[in-house]
């Protein structure tokens, strides 16, 4: 849309007559500028950096608007200001390197209440409020709303706002009828509607903080888990807590945290402490992770421990994307929405797809935050950059090494399977993984078998069938009956499930024995291997299984995945030593985690 | 040939559907400058279902969906007419005047997919995708005069910012003949059924103020619009132009509708509001 610019100095030395005009068009208040200027001069100029920004409201929403706002002020734009500059789009304005003004708050206003449940801690699209255009206008008027432009021109290209591609391929232009010229628009995050040229991104203007009582109980907030932590899980949580205090204290001098736990440590439950404090604190708490499946699992854990607190699932497809909750439970992509909006930002699965390699999430992560906020990232195979940081220190950092049932984790064992891929072609199967498959068949155990390609799923299937006759599936991202299948494995329908890497995480399946085939492929990372390998022994029951990478020459991420577990284990084995961290079979009976 | 050859001699694309990167096999045609440069990665584009044979000339229905393939191939030149348009042809102006269309696409849940982003969430590159294909579909169709497209109403049109039918007519300059007057626009047609689209579209179109100076008597008209499903939308604006003296109307659409026509709406309504 289309802004006329004004600038100060012009408001100033408005003529009486034409000032009493535009009242309900200009800020409330406004500074006398510094600059008189001494002709009325309609034109910004430069000597003048701050401008008030009127926008043109289109005859057609007029009409509609009338019928529901009749006690609001309507401007009437077109009649008043024919005779100024004509109106800008919103990324010709900003060019000018001008500061938009805008005012303080009027107290004497009482803002709508709806308006504000829309845009705090957000920035929104105009499309995205079901609010008329005037109405919104009122409260940018007074100081209650502010807003900025959506995309800003960068040397050559130009920047999106909202998810920070300034990537030229990925923008794209058209003949916009909103501001009447070519117009360019974002495609990097084009799902989340369209942010042009001439897009502003509202957002509501945060309160100074209201400062919250030390010692107000806030029985809302109270946390009804009655579980009991694992030694190991306590210690991580007490680290975090103190942390956390330091930060409430505004004592800290680090602002990252990071909890290195196994697969299967029961991560979730070592946050609890921390979260209740920080909502007990006033703070804003956001649980981000990359993928729906977590949010999904995540939402009735937390509405189960936290019963008075209103939390919030934000994930595509969901409902009620716009109302505001107390703690909230996001993907990353939902993020994109968000702005300055939360002091205590928790990263679960940080190193899942695609979190890693898609820039514009971390983007949204980090606008997310508070510009005073701490960001705590929960991880089991952190990346190098990481590690490093916590090894200098440069992050707060804690690493629980056992999972809660206080068994070291299953060290997987390198299998030369020869050339497994030749093999195939000729609808065999490596010897050794057939010896494998069969004793742990006859064990009756249930077998996870992670394959490099889907393309590899169906023939991989139809061999075992042939050999084996047992009810085997295979299962892939965009299989339509993924979460069927998944199901029938967890419920022991299935004996072998045949997938890719998809299923590295959130699958918890009781006993299950692990293999990889085709470990030495380049999509099985070390973070991948780790994570597949943390598929086995899981339960308290059943705390030993059997991973086995078949490989045709071992690669440097194998031999870093099984070097990475057997330092946790070692780790584990040391606090168990020397710490006097004894598990007592206490913390056993939690119920199974991740799940 | 091997990827390194595309990296160093540039070929490589980024597909407008899934922004992902992709080569092209380089070949005699690339290097004699005729290649048509595609846009859509072979991934996105084998989900896209083209329409290659009709079992009704006039509205272009694909086989599958009402009549059997058996049915198709017994033509002998014969023009085949679906029942769905046996009833438009007892109404005026279709009991005298002609009409056909023809769409590029079948409207399957991938399309679907894809005109969303691109109507919905306003993603207007995408037309690039369909502008070649419509232009060459709409020469086999005939010989036409004038291009035009589906007008919107103010409202919409700011909504949305542009109108989709211009944007896939660009390569024809298409010309703005009609107008939806005032305030009976109401709802969007996708959320409509049959009956409640045929009656909204009575008398929703009349001759711009454009329109009216350009002569359309005996001319033949073509009008490029993004989706088929019951043709109202096209024909009741055909409808306008006859009355107008057009000689003949065709129309090309990017996708047609084939299914059940409840699970559409309901699904149209649906990628509509999930935006992510």
């Amino acid at each position: 849309m289309r802004f006329y610019p004004f600038a100060l100095s012009v408001l100033n030395n408005m003529p009486e007559k034409e000032f009493a005009n535009l009242q309900h068009l200009i800020p409330y208040t406004f500074p006398t500028s510094q600059f008189p200027v001494p002709a009325p001069n309609l034109v910004p100029d430069d000597s003048d950096k701050n401008i008030w920004l009127i926008p043109e409201i289109p005859s057609c929403l007029h009409a509609q608007n009338e019928e529901q706002m009749s006690s609001a002020p309507k401007p009437t734009l077109e009649s008043e200001l024919h005779q100024l500059p004509r109106p800008y789009p919103l990324i010709d304005i900003i060019e000018k390197k001008t500061n938009f003004y805008f005012p303080p708050k009027n107290p004497e206003i009482t803002p709508n209440k709806k308006i504000e449940e829309y845009l705090r801690g957000r920035r929104l699209l105009l499309d995205e409020l079901p609010f008329a255009i005037e109405e919104i206008y009122e409260h940018i008027r007074n100081g209650f709303v502010h807003f900025h432009p959506g995309l800003v021109r960068k040397g050559r290209s130009c920047q999106c706002q909202r998810c920070s591609n300034d990537d030229k391929e990925l923008f794209g232009s058209f003949q916009c009828f909103r501001c009447k010229k070519e117009c360019l628009y974002c495609r990097n995050c084009i799902m989340m509607g369209r942010v042009a040229g001439c897009t502003p991104l509202f957002s509501w203007v945060p309160d100074k903080g209201a400062p919250i009582q030390e010692g107000d109980p806030q029985p809302q907030f109270n946390l009804k888990w009655t579980g009991q932590l694992s030694p190991f899980q306590a210690m991580a949580s007490q680290k975090l807590m103190k942390f956390l205090t330091a930060f409430l204290n505004g004592s800290n001098v680090r602002d990252t945290f990071m909890i290195w736990a196994v697969c299967g440590a029961g991560k979730t439950e070592m946050l609890f402490h921390s979260i209740e404090k920080a909502l007990k604190g006033g703070l804003n708490v956001l649980i981000a992770t990359p993928r729906t499946d977590v949010v999904l699992e995540l939402e009735p854990r937390f509405k189960a421990a936290f019963p008075g607190t209103a939390v919030k699932a934000l994930y595509g497809g969901g409902e009620d994307r716009f109302s505001q909750g107390e703690l909230t439970i996001s993907t990353t992509h939902q993020l994109l929405r968000y702005y300055k909006a939360f002091d205590l930002v928790i990263i679960d699965e940080v190193d899942a797809f695609p979190y890693t390699v898609d820039e514009k999430l971390r983007y949204a992560v980090r606008q997310a935050g508070q510009d005073r906020s701490i960001t705590v990232y929960v991880t089991a195979t952190p990346d190098e950059k990481m590690k490093k940081q916590a090894s200098e220190g440069t992050i707060g950092n804690v690493k629980v090494a056992r999972r809660f049932h206080g068994h070291p984790l299953p060290v997987p064992v390198p299998v030369w399977a020869g050339q497994w891929n030749k093999l195939l072609e000729k609808n065999r199967l490596p010897r050794p993984l057939l010896r494998w498959l069969r004793t742990h068949l006859e064990a009756k155990k249930q077998i996870f078998l992670f394959v490099p390609k889907v393309s590899m799923l169906v023939p991989v299937e139809k061999i075992i069938i042939e050999q084996f006759d047992v009810e085997t599936e295979s299962v892939h991202s965009t299989d339509e009956r993924r979460r069927e299948k998944v199901r029938r494995f967890r419920e022991g329908n299935t004996r072998i499930l045949v997938t890719t890497t998809i299923l590295e995480r959130g699958v918890t399946v009781k006993g299950v024995q692990v293999a990889v085939f085709g470990a030495d492929d380049d999509i099985f990372t070390e973070s991948a291997l780790v994570q597949i390998a943390g598929r086995a022994g899981r339960s308290p029951e059943e705390p030993d299984g059997s991973v086995v990478y078949f490989h045709h020459g071992k690669t440097q991420e194998m031999l870093k995945a099984i070097r990475h577990i057997r330092e946790m284990n070692e780790l584990g084995e040391k606090e168990v030593l020397y710490e006097g961290l004894e598990n007592h079979g206490e913390a056993g009976k939690n119920e199974p985690l991740d799940e | 040939m091997s990827r390194w050859t595309n990296e160093f001699l540039g070929n490589q694309n980024l597909c407008l559907i899934c922004l992902e990167r992709f080569d092209t096999p380089v070949g005699w045609r690339w290097a004699l400058g005729i290649e048509e440069r595609t846009s859509v990665c072979g991934k996105c584009s084998s989900k896209m279902d083209r329409i290659t044979e009709v079992v009704c000339h006039i509205c272009g229905r694909p086989p599958s969906s009402g009549v059997t393939r058996s049915d198709a191939g017994k033509s002998n030149g014969k023009l085949l007419r679906c029942y769905d348009c046996e009833r438009w042809a007892k109404e005026e102006p279709w009991d005298t005047k002609p009409f056909i269309h023809q769409s590029l696409y079948s409207y399957n849940p991938f399309m679907q997919e894809v005109l969303a982003q691109f109507k919905y969430r306003g993603d207007s590159e995408l037309a690039r995708i369909f502008s070649e294909d419509v232009v060459k579909l709409a020469r086999t169709l005939g010989k036409f005069d004038i291009v035009t497209t589906i007008p919107l109403d103010e409202k919409r049109q700011w909504e949305r910012a542009f109108n989709q039918g211009e944007l896939l007519a660009e390569p024809f300059f298409p010309v703005n003949l009609l107008q939806r007057p005032g305030a009976a626009a109401g709802e969007k047609q996708s959320k409509r059924s049959r009956e409640e689209r045929l009656a909204a579209l009575k008398g929703v179109f009349t001759l711009s103020e454009n329109g009216a100076k350009v002569n359309l008597i005996g001319k033949s008209i073509l009008i490029v619009d993004d989706i088929y499903t019951t043709g109202a939308t096209l024909r009741s604006a055909g409808a306008e132009l006859y009355k107008a003296g057009a000689a003949c109307i065709f129309a090309v659409t990017v996708a047609r509708a084939t299914g059940e026509r409840e699970d559409e709406r309901v699904s149209d309504k649906g990628t509509e509001k999930t935006i992510e």
